[in-house]
């Protein structure tokens, strides 16, 4: 039982240095009503040992995005835009070959995901299972590998990780499941690590042991977070910048401080508002919400895709595509008038 | 978004798959010939009965070896000679069928017998040539033989001697005569298109009502076992796995003897007062009730399992629970909530089961314990042992692509609609 | 006596195992709960996965038979009656569930739907089912054009609106709500439950809502009970939980929550440790294993519900230790 001490985003704007950088990626599928466009050039940079939040709702295209930069997406139907890039260093991801790619799957970029149920093989052990990692990207012997595990297993807060070792995923909590998922993404140490939701499926009082554990993580080894979630919170508990998306796009990307205290777009800001607020009652106040709903990946405005439920709609959003303006140091909006500027 | 029930964006998914709609046009022209054979008489059961022709002859007139011709020639001088020489010839001739449409000439019998005498001239020449396949090669090495030209012009003109002993044919009797041969004909000169095409009826028959029977069983069984649980779903368990644990042959064999010979199903008609036989019988083959006693029996176990399977999973779902919570008996919630969400895998189910049934048929059949009456594939396949050997493949062959169609169109059907309707893909 | 009455209710799943599959262990899934709802109200209960908060609302409302306690429902108790009987009684109790996607049925219209659950209990005349239908789900923000739509056409905030338009047709008295926005987007969420407290409002429900999401149960509900491994550990009203919760479970709770404020991430109160199995609790409080001020007495004595102010029952001994002398564990 413990606080937690993370610094605040301030103190983390000392060396930046890319390690990964998203330009214009457009992802669309092949479907029998035609190309689906999912993902509509969005662009973000990751640096290195900051955690990024990538935020949005169901259907923004957030998951989309991020097996996109996996290239994990069934390959005879996803199309990728012409000028899509995806840099890692200096090499452009999104031309990689399959081989190519599986090289650096876990073990330059790693990714995690929501359910720890089925992301780990119930008839291996744990034990087994991380030193699958191990045997796949490193060149070490088996005592050397068994030692690396135990280690990632202590890494992750699992007591007695030698006797866990040998254990089944079904022996396992739902919480110590997640952390073996995470020490099976670090193994290899990669630069970035991808986490799509990693708490969504977990009690709250593990979640805030879970991100904990991450942050820790991120500082020991300097290792990159993408951390995926539509849940505000989790996102004011962990990151260092964010990128709110809607219907495909990326309509804000500030600092997690700017972002919560300044929203800059309509959306940002309704979605704020529109959480219960814990604290003194007021009772009977109904919440805030957003009219309407997303709008559908086969029928999308041409112009400003969150005008119809924007409430300060005018006759211009209607009309032409706002861009994603930078508008100062980190922060850029998608909108024609934003809200704080 | 239009208003669509899943059934008819099931249907627009279904009509994008090529091979599907294909595959549909083809079961349909079966279902279609199947229908035709059952209620006109297109191609009547004595049809295919009936003697064509001369044994084994190839089908689409190809050309046979002649030591065939011969034999041929010599068998059909055989038959009218002898018909002639009857007390009273001119009946005798009148009830000639041997060659399908085709009659004797109407002309005086001595004419007959005077041409029949030229033919006869013709072979015993022909007949004295040791090896007359060798001859029309060039490499027989005997001196007084003749030389292939003069064997093939012999061969021709006994032919044509042959055709001046049949009446010409009327443009009817020729397009008739046409089906007739198309095939070719087996072992006893019956026409190979006339019993393959009529087979059709009897594996469509077999096929739909076994279907029909086996998918119907299974899934009323699957439904109570998987609902209920309990005792109902021990028995049936119990049932299916014994079932299930014999293997499909044997049991199919058994069952077949079993019924063979109407020793159960004759004593069980009466008892119903006839019911069984009415509502079978006629054009739905009584003959064939231990076939399809057998089948069912067999197959009902496959739809059973998985039913069973989906509706355990159905059960827990939360609008099951919902309708429980709403008050509403469990009949109803078996009815209206679970069964409309297992039609799919009952249309899937249907579609396998018929193509099984044609094919333990055929393995009926060929031990002689299947279709009785009436030609089969199967029993096409088991009668064409022989002739294989021999080198004629024209029976075995002409089965077996019909049946390969039907099965193979039937498969391409029961894979689409699995990709089509299965729910998690909607 | 209260509009909902909960007694001592108990819920043991069998754990079968062993060769002649016999019952080697019990899940305690529910274990001597206790509540009282009033008509007109709300009462939230909260807990984490496993606390057997759901299995107490399907027991409640006879989805699941009770191992032992009883339920009363304005007076009447529910838990003897044979199916015949709980018929009048289902159509004033009605539930909600959780998951928009599995709890319609695939291949009815809304418009079906509605009519079965309508035409079976005979909420109104036939002829004017139609109307009602159409009533209802402009109650529930549907269009009405909608009626005519299978599940798999509707958002799943739409969804879940077809959920709440379903419990609704019979006119019910009282609804449990089994974590119905869990599953849904934040701005989703905040419809519904706006929607739900329109309702509320329209019809005089009294609702027990279940779920798992502190903010929201305080938002949305009068009063609350907290449950952990089956039991109730406080009871409180939602005025202001933050400075009235004192049991260290509701505690950390409060504090997991992240909150929306990227300057206060040093509040952050991590709980350690996991809950033990519901099939082998601590004979003790439950809470112990976890706990930073358990005392001795905590690992072998179960703490009782103690009054601790107006409309506030914790169980916890280091709190109403010595001091507190214990009253009723009882009613509210």
């Amino acid at each position: 039982m413990s606080t937690t001490t993370t610094q605040s985003s301030e103190a983390k704007t000392t060396t930046r240095e890319l390690a990964l950088s998203v330009q214009n990626l457009t992802t669309s599928f092949r479907s029998d009503r035609g190309l689906v466009t999912a993902v509509s050039n969005v662009s973000f940079d990751l640096f290195k040992g900051e955690a990024l939040g990538l935020v949005g709702e169901s259907g923004c295209g957030k998951s989309v995005t991020s097996k996109s930069l996996m290239r994990l997406l069934p390959e005879h139907v996803t199309r990728y835009g012409s000028d899509s890039k995806v840099m890692l260093g200096s090499d452009n991801v999104m031309k990689y070959s399959n081989r190519e790619m599986r090289k650096i799957r876990g073990n330059r970029i790693a990714m995690i995901f929501q359910e720890p149920m089925t992301a780990l093989n119930p008839v291996f052990t744990i034990g087994w299972q991380l030193d699958e990692a191990l045997r796949h990207h490193t060149k070490l012997n088996r005592a050397d590998r068994r030692k690396r595990v135990v280690e990632l297993l202590d890494m992750v807060e699992i007591p007695n990780p030698d006797k866990r070792y040998g254990e089944y995923p079904h022996q396992l909590s739902g919480g110590m499941r997640q952390r073996v998922v995470i020490a099976m993404a670090l193994a290899c140490e990669p630069e970035i690590l991808i986490a799509d939701e990693p708490t969504t499926a977990l009690d709250v009082t593990i979640q805030a042991q879970i991100l904990r554990l991450m942050n820790d993580l991120r500082e020991r080894t300097g290792t990159a977070i993408l951390l995926i979630t539509h849940d505000l919170g989790v996102v004011a508990q962990t990151c260092d910048r964010v990128v709110v998306m809607y219907a495909g796009q990326v309509v804000e990307q500030a600092s997690v401080g700017d972002l919560f205290h300044n929203p800059s777009h309509p959306y940002t800001r309704a979605l704020l508002q529109s959480i219960p607020r814990s604290g003194k009652k007021e009772k009977g106040k109904r919440l805030a919400t957003i009219d309407g709903i997303v709008p559908s990946l086969l029928d999308m405005p041409k112009a400003c895709r969150f005008a119809e439920r924007c409430d300060c709609r005018q006759p211009q959003c209607d009309v032409e595509m706002p861009e994603l303006v930078n508008f100062s140091g980190d922060r850029s909006v998608r909108c024609h008038f934003p809200v704080h500027k | 978004m239009t208003n669509s029930s899943s059934d008819s964006r099931a249907l627009r998914k279904f009509l994008r798959h090529k091979p599907a709609v294909v595959a549909s046009f083809i079961i349909a022209a079966y279902a279609v010939v199947a229908m035709l054979l059952l209620f006109t008489n297109m191609i009547t059961m004595d049809d295919t009965l009936q003697r064509v022709g001369p044994e084994t002859i190839p089908g689409f007139s190809s050309v046979q070896n002649p030591e065939k011709r011969l034999e041929d020639a010599e068998w059909l001088l055989d038959r009218i000679d002898t018909l002639a020489g009857r007390e009273d010839p001119r009946a005798a001739l009148d009830s000639f069928r041997d060659l399908g449409v085709r009659h004797v000439a109407e002309i005086p019998i001595e004419d007959l017998q005077q041409r029949v005498e030229e033919g006869w001239e013709i072979y015993d020449r022909l007949a004295e040539v040791e090896d007359l396949t060798a001859a029309v090669n060039g490499t027989l090495n005997s001196p007084d033989a003749p030389t292939g030209e003069v064997v093939l012009a012999d061969l021709q003109q006994l032919e044509l001697k042959l055709d001046e002993l049949l009446a010409p044919m009327t443009a009817k009797e020729k397009s008739t005569r046409w089906f007739e041969m198309l095939f070719g004909t087996d072992r006893q000169g019956r026409s190979i298109f006339y019993r393959s095409v009529y087979s059709i009826r009897v594996a469509v028959l077999v096929g739909l009502i076994t279907g029909l029977l086996s998918v119907t069983i299974g899934t009323i069984a699957g439904l109570l076992s998987g609902y209920f649980g309990g005792w109902v779903d021990n028995l049936i368990t119990w049932l299916y796995s014994t079932f299930a644990s014999i293997p499909n042959i044997v049991l199919l064999i058994l069952l077949a003897f079993m019924f063979d010979g109407g020793h159960i199903d004759e004593p069980l008609n009466r008892w119903t007062g006839g019911l069984l036989k009415w509502l079978i019988g006629g054009r739905l083959d009584e003959t064939l009730i231990p076939v399809y006693i057998a089948f069912t029996a067999t197959f009902w176990i496959g739809p059973c399992r998985v039913i069973r399977g989906e509706t355990l999973k159905i059960r827990e779902l939360e609008y099951v629970q919902a309708a429980t919570v709403m008050g509403f008996g469990r009949t109803r919630i078996l009815l209206r909530h679970i069964l409309p969400n297992v039609t799919y895998l009952m249309l899937i189910n249907f579609s396998l089961l018929f193509i099984g049934a044609i094919k333990s048929e055929v393995i009926l059949s060929f031990l002689g314990l299947g279709v009785k009456k009436g030609p089969s594939w199967g029993i096409m396949i088991s009668q064409s042992k022989v002739e294989v050997i021999n080198g004629f493949f024209w029976q075995i062959g002409t089965a077996t692509v019909l049946m390969f169609f039907l099965v193979l169109a039937f498969n391409v059907l029961s894979d689409a609609l699995q990709d089509v309707l299965d729910p998690k893909h909607v | 006596m209260s509009f909902v009455e909960v007694n001592n209710l108990v819920k043991h799943f069998p754990i079968r195992g062993g060769i002649l599959n016999r019952v080697i262990a019990q899940v305690q899934a529910v274990s001597d709960v206790s509540l009282r709802i009033e008509k007109g109200e709300t009462l939230g209960v909260i807990g984490e996965s496993g606390c057997g908060k759901s299995t107490l609302g399907k027991t409640m409302i006879r989805l699941i038979e009770p191992t032992s306690g009883d339920v009363r429902f304005d007076g009447v108790e529910i838990t003897g009656l044979s199916h015949a009987e709980l018929m009048p009684i289902r159509q004033r109790m009605q539930f909600i569930f959780q998951d928009p996607y599995s709890s319609l049925n695939p291949r009815m219209t809304a418009q079906q739907m509605l009519a079965e659950v309508i035409r079976f209990h005979d909420v109104v005349p036939a002829k004017e089912t139609d109307k009602y239908i159409e009533e209802l789900l402009e109650t529930v923000q549907l269009r009405k054009d909608s009626k005519n739509r299978y599940p798999h056409e509707f958002s799943g905030g739409q969804r879940q609106r077809l959920n709440i338009a379903r419990a609704l047709a019979v006119k019910p008295d009282f609804i449990i709500a089994d974590e119905p926005v869990s599953a849904l987007d934040v701005s989703v969420q905040a419809q519904i439950l706006n929607l739900l407290m329109d309702l509320r409002e329209k019809f005089g429900l009294t609702i027990m809502f279940i779920s798992h999401d502190l903010k929201v149960v305080e938002h949305f509900c009068d009063r609350m009970v907290v449950m952990y491994l089956g039991t109730i550990v406080e009871r409180l009203s939602c005025d202001d939980i933050y400075n009235q919760a004192q049991h260290p479970y509701t505690k950390a709770l409060l504090k997991s929550n992240p909150i929306n404020d990227p300057d206060d991430r040093e509040t952050l109160y991590i709980l350690e440790g996991e809950v033990p199995s519901p099939s082998n609790p601590p004979p003790g409080c439950p809470f112990v294993t976890r706990c930073d001020i358990a005392e001795e007495r905590c690992k072998s004595e179960r703490p009782p519900l103690v009054q601790l102010g107006d409309e506030h029952q914790i169980a916890c001994w280091a709190v109403t230790h010595p001091a507190n002398a214990s009253t009723s564990s009882d009613a509210l």
